[in-house]
């Protein structure tokens, strides 16, 4: 890695404001897209109804039920999802200081579907995040243990957090078999990931818990910044490190353990993203984990259409197609990370 | 001048094995004190004690007027700064940024500017510290711990992997920032840049401060040859004492 790559940090300013064209570009298309094609007049005249404007055509009642109750929170569920992934990879990486930490990679993610799948069995859909969200701090936390010991080796840190993740997955196997089938998702749910259980309800409790999760990760910002010198810098320039690297690690994985309980485990979002927009627009995490935000949502809103329209009227698991993208950038960073 | 850090009979010990045992060590406001002494003696150990990172098995270390288990880490940063021998350099923060990153509050560019300058980093501003060589890394985190602006500094090596024109650059510097008012605790592995710039000098030996002064006290060739066990010449070279190891 050259000093010239640097150099020029293309403007932040830019760079948000691109990304949240391009997520607004993603959102118009998923709301018109997909089985029914609804034109963008009819898309955006449900749109305005549904935040309380008479404006424009009225909707046709089938634009009206597709949209509507159908994509609108579908879309904004990919939203809350990638921005949560996305913010919850960055600070995760700054925690351990380790460019190759993702949240579902390092079984979070397949930890807290154990918790889903469990919540799931007593308590519906938002029993499922509730559950995700509980098991996933009780992982964070866990890895935060194993770290201690392996975080001098970056590249064993992953390898412990790869077991983990396949030793969780096999449990997520077991739970969901010894489940009752009619109130539990199947296996393909939980390990592709789908979006396609998306309604208000499911929307609004994710955006409650990934809000305050990510609200907490964007606070540390700064922590998280003096962190990258060295624990021990850190706590020279002021910082209770113990207490910052807990409280960042059980946010993520809130955040990640309540997607999980929403759409199932959705992979490579925490990673690839705040790699591409720490090119982009430098480190600082504050800036890095709110512009991940919008460069998760728009991954994710692209995965989802992908996902909805590729093989239509059949649905992808929408963590199949992350996975896709995000597989080959992972090799890319497990070679680079060698010559380094 | 006013005690910045007293330090007394301190003791460190894992599994009962003293690391350092019984030191005493003091730092006032403008003073430069050079910590010398062999490897292994317990120099890096009393810093660690020193600056909060170890607490004393037995001892007494007070910061100011508090015993400094009783400052969190927040009140700690105010009022001294550390350079650690250990470096980090995972993430691709820039020079600048790192530097700026010793401000424990608003960022004064123009003492940012300053600290560059003092410190031969300017050019260096936008390159990824990853990237940077030995000397250079140091000269960077010394920039960023200055920028701390305290009034206690620990510095375990500051002159790790500096060329000699740097390392002069490096101690006129905390000569001119201790005239000022700060004080230094330097730990100094080159006996002839601590003769030039310290005040005074204490010297370690297995866990223990075998000679504590100034210079005529504590750089002399008997005392020096006994603890570092090689034959040494102290010699005067126009207004500068030289220390130099005999056959």
């Amino acid at each position: 890695m050259t000093a010239g790559k640097w150099r020029v940090r293309g403007s932040r300013r830019g760079l948000v404001g691109g990304l949240a064209i391009g997520v607004l570009a993603l959102v118009a298309l998923n709301l018109g897209m997909g089985a029914v094609s609804i034109a963008p007049s009819e898309v955006l005249a449900v749109v305005f109804r549904r935040v309380g404007l008479n404006i424009g055509e009225v909707p046709s009642a089938t634009a009206d039920a597709v949209v509507g109750t159908l994509r609108l929170p579908r879309a904004l569920l990919a939203i809350t999802v990638g921005g949560g992934l996305a913010a919850a990879g960055a600070a995760l990486q700054g925690v351990f200081r380790n460019s190759l930490a993702d949240p579902q990679l390092l079984g979070i993610g397949p930890g807290a579907a154990i918790g889903a799948v469990v919540g799931a069995v007593t308590g519906g859909v938002a029993g499922a995040i509730a559950g995700g969200t509980a098991a996933g701090v009780l992982v964070a936390l866990l890895l935060r243990r194993l770290a201690r010991r392996a975080a001098a080796e970056p590249a064993r840190f992953i390898l412990v957090g790869v077991a983990l993740g396949a030793a969780l997955t096999a449990w997520v196997g077991f739970f969901v078999f010894a489940s009752d089938r009619s109130v539990v998702p199947p296996m393909e749910f939980w390990l592709l990931g789908s979006l396609s259980g998306a309604t208000w309800r499911v929307l609004g409790t994710a955006l409650v818990l990934i809000g305050v999760g990510v609200a907490v990760l964007i606070i540390n910002g700064r922590s998280l910044d003096l962190l990258s010198l060295g624990e021990i810098q850190a706590r020279h320039l002021g910082v209770d490190v113990d207490l910052i690297v807990t409280v960042v690690l059980m946010a993520v994985g809130a955040v990640t353990g309540a997607t999980v309980g929403a759409v199932g485990v959705v992979g490579f979002v925490g990673l690839v993203v705040p790699h591409v927009v720490r090119r982009a627009a430098g480190p600082s995490h504050r800036f890095l984990m709110a512009a991940s935000i919008l460069g998760g949502a728009g991954f994710v809103l692209a995965a989802d259409l992908a996902a909805r329209t590729l093989l239509s009227p059949v649905e992808i698991g929408v963590g199949l197609l992350t996975a896709l993208a995000g597989g080959p950038f992972f090799l890319f960073l497990l070679r680079r990370a060698r010559l380094a | 001048m006013t005690t910045l850090l007293d330090a007394r009979s301190v003791t460190y010990a894992i599994d009962r094995i003293e690391l350092i045992a019984g030191v005493d060590f003091r730092v006032g406001s403008g003073e430069l004190v050079a910590v010398i002494g062999p490897n292994g003696a317990g120099k890096s150990t009393l810093f660690a004690v020193l600056a909060g990172d170890l607490r004393a098995t037995d001892g007494s270390v007070v910061v100011g007027e508090r015993n400094i288990d009783e400052l969190d880490f927040a009140e700690l940063a105010e009022f001294r700064a550390v350079l650690s021998q250990r470096r980090q350099a995972g993430i691709p923060f820039r020079v600048g940024e790192v530097v700026a990153m010793g401000a424990r509050h608003s960022v004064d560019s123009a003492a940012l500017h300053e600290i560059l300058e003092a410190m031969d980093v300017s050019d260096l501003v936008d390159r990824v510290v990853g990237t940077l060589s030995g000397g250079e890394h140091t000269r960077v985190e010394l920039a960023r711990v200055l920028m701390q602006n305290t009034p206690l500094l620990l510095l375990d090596e500051p002159l790790t992997a500096l060329d000699i024109a740097h390392q002069e650059l490096v101690m006129r510097h905390l000569r001119r920032r201790a005239e000022a008012g700060q004080g230094f605790a330097v730990i100094l592995h080159d006996l002839n840049a601590a003769a030039a710039y310290a005040d005074r000098f204490v010297l370690m030996n297995r866990g223990s401060v075998v000679a504590d002064g100034d210079g005529a006290a504590v750089l002399d060739s008997g005392v020096l040859a006994e603890v570092y066990r090689c034959g040494m010449r102290v010699a005067r070279v126009g207004r500068r004492t030289v220390i130099v190891p005999t056959d």
